[in-house]
């Protein structure tokens, strides 16, 4: 049985390439649709960056073992695996986690796009108010004063 | 520029992901980030994925008064939230609204689509706990020759047509006539300026009858016992349908109605259900008569007998035995919930009775009243005979919209 694992190339945008299970490859609804479709051994993937898509087959190859040796997905794995995702994303910048929901989005892998969302909604979570959020996330303001002191005013209650 | 901006890489579908992971207060306080966070966070997409991802991390809306006897300037009904989910995360504060109200919750005061209806004198208000939106109803368009019933007004929500309503009954007070129940709606729709209550008409097919318990909104209808004709004849469970307007008649059991008052219906695995205490409802309990409505078109009700030991009850405080049954858990278990605050500085718990094996648990809800400090700041024990109020919403959807 072993020998019998179905082997599929991935390549990225800078031509890097990963050589996955077919199961790591299922765990991507865009891929599996991809792989079913057009039976090739490689497939290239122009949106996504050699290093975003080592993220990619890392957390898939991760997940897709888990499922298949758990079976009856026992608690003690669901624990495991959910730590491991903790430690995933701790290790990742802030511009990583955006490379990586937009390969998610795009590969169609919703687990990691929850876990990535969630993760930027923590960050923004521990801002204490809108100037560290514009000041994390590097966004520009397009209110005036004027305005900006309105909706401050309007919701005041939530800063407490 | 090293830090990437996240408007500029990511699309606006995908902010709205991330903006729907927020607790509540932090999207309302975002909402100064700018226009285009602004002009996410009040959309109606944005708004139907917020309550909709709300629902499958269910909370309880926990309801609260300090002291139905004290001074009316300290009086105060305090809006909490803690996670269905067992563990030692502290409740969340949600508002605190004066309530000059002689009594508030009276068992009517449950949270709607992640809305909620309290009589507070002088009348009737909605709010919504997660935006601190509050509405005062018009008072009810009736003469001193009619009566209203007590706790008669209730919020209710029609999922279909994704409206909210608030329904009101009323009577004339000649004895003679007090079955002669007329029925009063207000639709929450368009400038509140315009709010105004309109009575049904047609609906002279069901029977004169003499509404008795609290009133129950579940997936679009309304329930509540009644005697029909008369006070003591037969006994029903009324059935509003919030949309169409119309009101049906479920035949029950005589015993629904021998408490009262006291609220006995709720939903059980997605029928309607009915408890009755075998003891008067401020006495400690070991048993109780658990109905479920298994056919609604021929009215036929299964019940089961729930027995369990006293000393399930240990170290709980009597005052705080008085107990209701708002609703279930996912995993079908019937929620237990005290009626009134503990006297005394303590933890607050909630029991889980599972009917197939007559098991009762309990669970503490850490932060309810369960601060010094919160305590003596608002008075809370203090009166007597010191009934605080406690009412007890479970599967509370934390609802973004504005009315």
């Amino acid at each position: 049985m072993e020998n019998e694992k179905k082997m599929i190339t991935l390549k990225s945008s800078d031509d890097v390439t990963f050589e996955v299970e077919e199961a790591v490859v299922l765990e991507s609804q865009f891929l599996s649709h991809l792989v079913q479709d057009c039976p090739a051994p490689e497939h290239k993937i122009k949106e996504v960056t050699g290093k975003i898509l080592s993220k990619v087959v890392e957390y898939c190859e991760k997940h897709v073992v888990v499922v298949v040796d758990g079976g009856d997905s026992s608690s003690s794995s669901g624990d495991d695996l959910k730590k491991w995702d903790d430690k995933f994303i701790k290790e990742m910048d802030l511009s990583t986690v955006y490379d990586l929901i937009a390969a998610a989005n795009y590969l169609n892998i919703q687990a990691l796009l929850d876990l990535m969302c969630q993760r930027v909604a923590d960050v923004i979570t521990a801002c204490k108010d809108h100037k560290e959020i514009r000041e994390t996330l590097g966004i520009v303001s397009d209110y005036t004063a004027e305005e900006e002191a309105e909706v401050l005013k309007e919701n005041e209650w939530a800063f407490d | 520029m090293k830090r990437k901006k996240i408007d500029h890489n990511i699309p606006l579908d995908l902010v709205v992901e991330i903006l729907i992971r927020l607790p509540t207060k932090s999207v309302i306080k975002f909402k100064s980030v700018s226009k285009i966070w602004l002009s996410i966070i009040v959309s109606r997409v944005f708004i139907e994925s917020f309550a909709s991802i709300s629902s499958t991390r269910p909370r309880f809306l926990v309801t609260f008064t300090n002291g139905i006897y004290g001074k009316r300037e300290e009086k105060r009904l305090f809006f909490f939230s803690s996670s269905q989910e067992e563990g030692p995360e502290s409740a969340i504060h949600y508002m605190t609204l004066p309530n000059p109200g002689v009594s508030t919750n009276n068992g009517s005061c449950a949270s709607v689509h992640g809305f909620m209806g309290c009589q507070i004198s002088p009348g009737f208000i909605i709010c919504n706990p997660s935006t601190r939106q509050v509405i005062l109803l018009p008072i009810l368009p009736i003469s001193h020759c009619v009566r209203p019933y007590i706790r008669s007004t209730c919020l209710c929500y029609d999922p279909v047509s994704d409206q909210f309503k608030a329904f009101s009954l009323f009577s004339p007070l000649q004895r003679e006539h007090e079955s002669h129940v007329q029925h009063l709606v207000l639709t929450l729709k368009g400038d509140k300026r315009n709010y105004s209550w309109r009575l049904i008409q047609g609906n002279f097919s069901i029977p004169p009858y003499y509404p008795v318990t609290t009133k129950i909104c579940i997936r679009g209808k309304v329930y509540y016992g009644a005697w029909t004709p008369k006070f003591g004849m037969e006994p029903v469970i009324v059935c509003f349908d919030v949309g169409s307007e119309k009101l049906t008649f479920i035949k029950a059991h005589r015993d629904f109605l021998c408490w009262q008052y006291e609220p006995i219906l709720l939903e059980y695995k997605g029928k309607l259900a009915s408890i009755i205490k075998n003891r008067w409802p401020f006495e400690v309990f070991d048993s109780f008569d658990f109905w479920v409505l298994e056919d609604v078109e021929k009215h036929e009700w299964s019940k089961h007998i729930c027995a369990f030991p006293l000393s399930c009850w240990d170290n709980v405080w009597e005052g705080a035995l008085k107990m209701s049954f708002p609703g279930t858990n996912k995993a079908g278990e019937l929620i237990i919930a005290p009626r009134y605050l503990q006297r005394q500085l303590g933890p607050f718990y909630i029991f889980y009775c599972n009917v197939e094996t007559n098991n009762i648990r309990r669970v503490r809800l850490h932060g309810i009243a369960d601060d010094e400090e919160f305590r003596h700041s608002y008075g809370f024990g203090k009166t007597i005979p010191g009934f605080d109020d406690v009412y007890i919403t479970p599967e509370h959807v934390e609802n973004l919209r504005v009315l």
